[in-house]
Parts: structure tokens; sequence; C-alpha cells
């Protein structure tokens, strides 16, 4: 790109301009996560009107209440059992099926592949009640099994998709000197493209945990008892129609947000890559 | 590209055995769901029977003469060694209770197991009142092996006495899925095994028939296990009964008659099912006996013979039935196809196609059956469902309507009657516009402003632009709410510090709009700044420089170069941010919740009330189907027009 050394008075404060936007913005958007923080370190029930960000008397008993007199560990592991399963069905099921329709020609291909992306139009209140029939009937409700299947099933179609775009990316050369050197189909697919395909399997596992772990409706029609809640369930308890208990669940709210802000963090870099991966030509 | 055939595929053999392997599944998942119907069934009937014999003594005279109610009690238990802890409380203690220590005691509001107790008749009360499900609690505790069962004992018809419990133990059911069926599966698999050495080239259709076969046999095995695990239960079933009338001929003989006429009542029809009548013979008498009755023997004196017309089908095993029968019918109709298809020469192409593609198929199988089982079918189920009438009650009948749902839905063109489609249709698309508009422009407005070379703190601002998007939505959506509050929420506080009165946002269908709107688009834009970051970075740095070589200005730079650029890589993300959108539950749900008067709701919260708050499945089904369609002729409209999914499927 192009240096001008010299910058005209316009364009530093045009410059100027951009960044005091930007900063109101990103205030403006990390603001109310702040306001949480000062409701978790309030007082129990107090909510008072003001817009700083320090409250009154800080305090620590909203996370004590929320931790040990509460099954927050049952909750906890709850959605840490369903999040984990979840993703790894459903990167294991979306990786090989990404592989089979990136590279493949069969019949049915189109097909199979416009069905990923139909379903995902599926109104949820559609499936719900079936869902809950057949979850009744398998005898799975008010059971984690449950829970995870159907996790991963909301999530493969979109993991299908995503993969399969990656691999349209990677080139055929590779495979086709390794089929030469004598490799199989599986050896391929486990030696050679899933270490390359890391960047999208990454996101891909970012975002089947983020389905698992943020997912709250389903979780609230099919989990019955308090200690076989999930998380997005349990907080939503707090503020639900019989309790207005905002201390608690701000405590939770940031116990929650936690590890799924840190995963994000630490894979964002991919994301950009993976989102956008074959939909740029040239 | 495909893969040529190198060598000899050892996947032929594995991929018969998973494919036995999964219909084997299948059939067991099938078995056990049976199963554990059948158990629910028979316990709660025993159980039943018992509750309404003991309720029975306390509703005639009961509360005057105790003794009797305990002794008749003490009997049963006797006489049931399933019958784990049984309880009655009237008013606020206890008539009776299996542990002699509590016996004629007040309840103890510390006691867990008595305060649940208490908390359970204030539920059957309401029940009661309601009047919209039958007025009973049961829990399973399969962990525990036991089935706890609470009922009322009824003043008149619709007011509580008092409440029983009984804590019953589950009975372990024999299996349909026995070892006939693992046999024919063996059998078939080493016949194959045996026969695949023969015939090489045969393989492909061999296996075919094979997996057929297996599947056939193992639904006729099942069905005639299925019929004699009916006639077991039935046979359970009277068998309970006749233990009920010995226990209440011997210690109550006066309340055998009531026990006979309340049978078949309501507001517990449903759990004994369809009696048509059950009549007492005394000493002496005769009662006619056809064809097809169950007679059942007390063995008071030898002489009581209870013929019970219609058998004890209850409403699950009804169900069960009709289900059995529709899954039967819809594997003729799949033979007699199957059938066709042979015979038209199709089955043999298919069959070589598949060998020829196997390993692709074998690759997508998981995720496809994944998608069948838990996704296509239950759309199929949701489908159909917006074509009856599912009455509220839970016993009641699904009556077919055909499109009576869909006409209702599409001709109501009063804009305020709650729930008007028309309406929540405007609503809904004015705020996916909305937001979609919003989330571009500033998605696309922050990406350009970060995507400058020298911005300072370019890489602080991105992490923390993105945080709305990385923290749970059903969260967020719970915070903006909190931020709205009226007295509390941080946006009021602001407007007072503006000088203004405080607004409730939720009283007004503009300001809830705009709540709703607000925290949507806060939750949204990252991820479009996002995309939009990505294609940027992705655009030559040449192509910019070119044009200002060229002598473009910044405006025309950007119309003429990033525009075009950006398309393909915005259109994807445009049209699925609007079918995200179209669909967002969770904020509608838990910001505004609808408020003012579900004017606020879009269509799938409309859908979800209606399901679930109403419980008139069939409308909501059919305004399900309505908004599938809605979203199914954009996808397609807005494919045509931007050919987003081009070269997708090359």
């Amino acid at each position: 790109m192009a240096v001008k050394n010299k910058r005209t008075l316009r364009e530093r404060v045009i410059e100027g301009l951009l960044q005091a936007f930007i900063l109101l913005f990103t205030i403006g958007t990390i603001y109310p996560v702040l306001w949480v923080f000062k409701i978790a370190f309030g007082a129990q029930k107090g909510l008072s009107i003001s817009l700083s960000l320090f409250p009154a008397n800080p305090t620590t008993e909203n996370f004590h209440y929320l931790l040990f007199e509460k099954p927050f560990f049952a909750w906890l592991m709850n959605s840490v059992i369903v999040s984990l399963a979840t993703t790894l069905i459903g990167i294991f099921l979306a990786a090989t099926a990404g592989y089979a329709f990136s590279r493949f020609r069969f019949p049915g291909r189109t097909a199979g592949l416009l069905s990923f992306l139909v379903t995902q139009m599926f109104p949820g209140t559609m499936m719900m009640i079936p869902l809950y029939l057949i979850v009744n009937w398998l005898g799975l409700l008010d059971n984690l099994t449950g829970l995870i299947l159907i996790y991963s099933t909301t999530a493969i179609p979109f993991c299908v998709w995503m993969l399969k775009g990656y691999f349209d990316t990677i080139p055929k050369d590779l495979e086709e000197s390794a089929t030469i050197d004598g490799a199989s189909r599986s050896v391929i697919f486990y030696r050679i493209i899933l270490p390359l395909a890391k960047p999208a399997l990454a996101v891909t596992a970012l975002f089947s945990f983020m389905t698992a772990w943020n997912e709250y409706i389903q979780a609230a029609t099919f989990m019955n008892r308090e200690l076989s809640y999930t998380l997005p369930v349990a907080l939503r308890n707090f503020v639900g129609q019989f309790a207005q208990d905002w201390g608690f669940f701000a405590a939770g709210a940031i116990l929650v947000s936690i590890p799924i802000v840190a995963l994000f963090f630490v894979l964002q870099k991919y994301l950009v890559s993976g989102l956008t991966a074959g939909s740029v030509k040239g | 590209m495909i893969m040529p055939e190198t060598r000899k595929n050892p996947a032929v053999p594995l991929a018969l055995l998973a494919s036995l392997l999964a219909v084997l599944a299948g059939f067991w998942v099938l078995d056990r769901a049976y199963g554990i119907d059948r158990q629910r069934d028979v316990t709660l009937v025993r159980a039943h029977l018992w509750l309404r014999s003991l309720a029975l003594a306390v509703e005639n005279g009961g509360l005057d003469a105790p003794d009797r109610v305990i002794a008749l009690a003490d009997a049963m238990r006797r006489a049931d060694p399933r019958i784990g802890t049984l309880r009655v409380m009237t008013g606020t203690s206890f008539l009776y209770h299996s542990d002699p220590a509590k016996l004629g005691r007040d309840v103890d509001p510390t006691d867990a197991a008595d305060k649940a107790l208490y908390d359970g008749g204030v539920e059957i009360r309401y029940l009661l009142k309601s009047a919209r499900r039958r007025p009973y609690l049961q829990n399973f505790d399969r962990a525990g092996g036991e089935m706890a069962l609470s009922e009322p004992a009824l003043q008149g018809s619709r007011r509580s006495m008092g409440t029983l419990h009984v804590d019953y133990d589950l009975e372990e059911r024999a299996h349909a899925m026995d070892w006939r069926i693992w046999l024919a599966f063996l059998a078939l698999f080493l016949s194959f095994a045996f026969l695949m050495r023969k015939r090489e080239q045969w393989r492909w259709p061999l296996a075919g028939v094979c997996l057929l076969l297996a599947m056939t046999v193992g639904s006729l095995l099942m069905l005639a296990g299925h019929r004699r695990d009916g006639e077991l239960a039935r046979a359970d079933k009277l068998e309970q009964l006749a233990r009920v009338g010995e226990t209440l001929a011997r210690e109550a003989p006066d309340l055998l008659p009531v026990l006979v006429a309340d049978l078949k009542g309501e507001p517990f029809g449903d759990l004994l099912g369809e009696w048509r009548s059950a009549q007492l013979q005394g000493p002496g008498e005769t009662v006619p006996v056809r064809a097809g009755f169950d007679t059942v023997r007390l063995g008071a004196g030898g002489t009581l013979v209870l013929a019970v017309d219609g058998a004890m089908r209850s409403g699950l095993e009804k169900q069960a039935a009709r289900q059995l029968q529709v899954v039967l019918t819809f594997f003729v109709i799949l033979a007699a196809l199957l059938l066709f298809f042979i015979m038209a020469g199709h089955a043999l192409r298919t069959v070589r196609a598949i060998g020829k593609y196997h390993y692709s198929y074998i690759m997508i199988f998981p995720a496809m059956i994944g998608l069948i089982m838990l996704v296509l079918l239950p759309f199929l189920y949701g489908l159909s469902m917006g074509f009856f009438r599912v009455p509220p009650s839970q016993s009641g009948k699904w009556v077919f309507v055909g499109l009576q749902n869909f006409i209702e839905i599409l001709s109501d063109f009063h804009p305020l009657t709650l729930g008007n489609f028309y309406f929540t249709l405007l609503v809904t698309v004015m705020w996916t516009v909305i937001n979609v508009f919003l989330h571009v422009c500033i998605g696309l407005m922050l990406a350009l402003i970060l995507n400058r070379g020298d911005f300072p703190l370019k890489r602080v601002y991105r992490v923390l632009l993105i945080l709305p998007w990385a923290m749970p939505n059903y969260i967020t959506a719970l915070i903006w709410k909190g931020m709205f509050h009226k007295q509390f929420g941080a946006i009021n506080a602001f407007i007072k510090l503006l000088g203004f009165e405080p607004v409730s946002f939720f009283n007004n269908f503009w300001t809830a709009f705009f709540a709703n709107v607000t925290t949507n688009t806060w939750l949204g834009f990252p991820f479009m700044m996002v995309i939009c970051l990505g294609a940027l970075q992705s655009i030559p740095a040449d192509l910019y420089e070119a044009a200002q070589i060229d002598g473009a200005s910044k405006w025309q730079q950007f119309r003429n170069v990033t525009m075009p650029l950006l398309k393909p890589a915005l259109f994807p993300a445009v049209i699925l941010g609007t079918i995200w959108t179209f669909n967002m539950f969770n904020i509608i749900y838990l910001v505004s919740n609808g408020e003012p008067n579900r004017s606020t709701d879009i269509l799938i919260t409309q859908a979800y009330r209606f399901a679930f708050e109403k419980f008139n499945w069939g409308y909501a089904a059919a305004y399900s189907i309505l908004i599938f369609l809605i979203l199914l002729a954009y996808g397609v409209f807005s494919n045509r027009v931007t050919r987003a999914t081009e070269g997708v499927f090359d």
C-alpha cells in the first residue's frame, strides 16, 4: 500500500473520529458484560438504579451460595458431559461425511447435501413435540443420552457443510500422489487430510461445543429433575417467573461464560479462515 | 474424482456386519421401548387398583371409622409384597402410614417425603379443578426400581378429601427380543458368509437379500413376541384384579360392588382402559359370560365371579397397538414397493451403484442415519400432526381434519386477535429485515474500520467486539432484559441521567420491539463483522493500488473493488443470518416474552405458545409448517437471485 508521509489535516481528523467512534462503540458493546460483573458482586437481591459499574457493597456471597448451596457442580458436570460428547460425535460424523461429499461423486450426493441444508430451516417448535415423544418412547427423558443425541444431530448439518467447504480447498494432488504411493483410502483420510484440516476441525468443534453448551429450550423441555438440569436451564430458573434472583443469575452467568469465551478467544484465529474458506475465489 | 479400486476391499463383510448390527440395534431399541411401555402400563394398573380400593374405603365412611381403613391397608400390604410405602393423608395428618411410628400423626413439614406428599396433594387438587389432565401423579424411578403413584380420595367428582400414595415395585418383564432372533440373525450371517465364498460376483445382491430377510424375520419374531407379551400383561392385570377383589371381599365386602361400579368411571377411566362393563356374580346368581370376556374368579368362598368385558386394554396399550399397526403397514407398503422395484430391474442397477460407490456410502452412513432418525422422521411426524386436531386432554383422540388447521390460520383477517398469523408475519418480517440490515451495516462498517492497516489497538478491539457472540445468547438475552428493567435497568438509569422519565419498556409494542431489536443487533453484528473481515483480508492489495493509480476515490474503490469481492462471502452469510433471525426464538422469548399481549411475538414463538401453553398441537404444527414453507420459498428464491450456492454442488 502506497505510504504517504504527509497526512493532511482532513485525514487526521477522520482518523481521530474513527478512533473515537470505535472506542465508544466498543465500550457500549462490553458495557452489558461489565454490568453483569457488577450485579454478581453486589448484594443478593439488590438491583440499584445506577449506571456505575461498581457495586455498592462488593461481596462474594452470590458465588458462595451458587457454588455451595445449589447443585452447581452437578449442573456443570451435566453441561460438560453433554457438550463434550456432542463435540466428539459431531466432529467424527461430520468429518467423514464432509470428506465423502467433497471428494466423491455418487448418486444421491446433491440430494444429501441439499437435505443437510434444508433441515437447517426446520422450525424448532415443529421438531420439539415429535422429539419429545421419541425421546420419551426411548425412555431417555431426563437422561443426558437423549440430549446428546438431539444436539449431535442438530449440529451435524452445519458441520458437514463447513468441513465440506474446507475440504474442497485442499488440493487433490496430495491424495493422488499418496494413492500412487500405494496408500489406502483410510490412510489418506486419517493421516493426510485430517491433520491438514485442523483449522476447520477446530471451528467445527467450537460450534458443536457452543451449540450444546448454550442450548436452552430443548434442555428445559427434556430435563425434569433439578439435578439433571444443564447450566442454561438452571440459570434461567433464577430469573424466571417464580424468582428474581439476579445476583445468583449474574454469578452463574460469569462462571458459565468463562470457559466458552476462553475457548472462543483461543480458537478465534481459525474462525475467520474457517468461515470464509472456499467462498472467496481467486 | 473417483478413487480406483486397487485391491479387494475388506470393507464388504464389515459393511454387512455393521448393517446387521445396526438392524439388531434398531430392534433392541424398539423392544426396549415397548418393554418400558408395557412395564409402566402393568405397574400402573396394579398400583392403581390397590389405591382405588383404599380410596373407596376412605370415601365411604373412612373418616369416621379409620380402623377399617387401617385394617384394609394392612391386609393389602400382606397380600401384595410389591407394595413398599403406603400412605393415606387426610387434612394434615396420616390416616394410614406404613411406618407405624407415623400412623395417626400429623404431617411433618420438615420431612422431605411428607412435604412431597403434601405438595402432591395440592397439585392433585389443582388437576381436579382444571379437569384437563387426569388427577393422579406418577413417577418412575428406574434406578430404585420403584414407581410412586399418588391419587385423591374423591368427595363428589371434583373435590379431594385426601391423598393416597404408594411406592410400588417395578417388575422386570420378559423381552420379546429373545434368543430366537439372535439365532435367526446368526444363521443368516453364516449362510451369507458361506455363500459369499462360493459366488464372488453375487456379493452385493446376496448382501441385500440377506439384510432384507433379517429385517423381515426379525420383525415377525418381534411381533409374535409382542403379542405374547400383551397376553401376559393382560393376564397379570386380571390376576391383580383378582387379588384386590379377594382382599376386599375378606376385609370390606360392602365395598366390592362399589369398586366394580367404579372400575370404569371418570376421572381415572383411561388407566384401566376400555371396559364396557364389569359385573359381579354373587352366590346363586348367573352372569351371562360371552366369548371374549374375561372372568375373574374371586376366591373368597369361591362363589364370586367377576365378569369383565373389554379385556383391560388401557390407553397406552391401544396406542402401542396402533403404532405397531402403523409400522406393520409401513413394512407391507415398503415390501410391495421393493417387489415392484426389483421386478422393474431397478434393484440390480441400484445394487451395482451401491457396490461401486460403497466407500462413499459407508462414510456418509453414520451422519445420514442420525439425520434421518432424529431430524427427518420428527419432521415428517410434525408435518403430519398439522393435519390433525389434537384435543388438549391427554386421553383424547386425534381427529383427522385435513386442511382445517391451515384454513383457520390463514383466514383470520382480524389483525388484533391474539396470535393472528398475518400480524405476526408482519412483525416477523419487520424484525428480520431491520435486524439483518443493522447487522450487515454495523458489521461491515466495523470491519472496514478495523481493516485499515495501521489502526492502533486493532487486535484488542477485534477481540472485544467478538464478545457478544462468544457469550451464550440466553445469558445475554436475560442480561439485556435486566438492563431494560423499569426500576433497576441501566437503560432507564441512562435515560434518567439525560433528564427524562424512566420508560416501562415492555408495556408498549414499539418500545418492546426496540428492546428486542437492540438485543439481537448487539448479539448479531460480530458474526457479520468476522465474515467481512475475513473477506476483506483476502482481497489482494494490488487491486486497491491499481485503482488508486487509475485515480479512483475512496468511495469508488469501495464500490468497484471491495463490494463485488465481498459479495460471495456476504451472500451466504446474509441468507443464513436471515433464516436464523426469522427463527430467533431465544431473544423474543426471553427478552420481551411477547409483551405486550403477545404482540411482539414472532411466528416461531407463537407456534411455541400454541404448542406448550395452549396444548393445541395440531394448530402449532400447522403454524410451524407455514413457517417452514415461507423459509423454503425464501431460500429457493434468494438462491436463484444471488446464485449464492453456485459452484457449491460441483
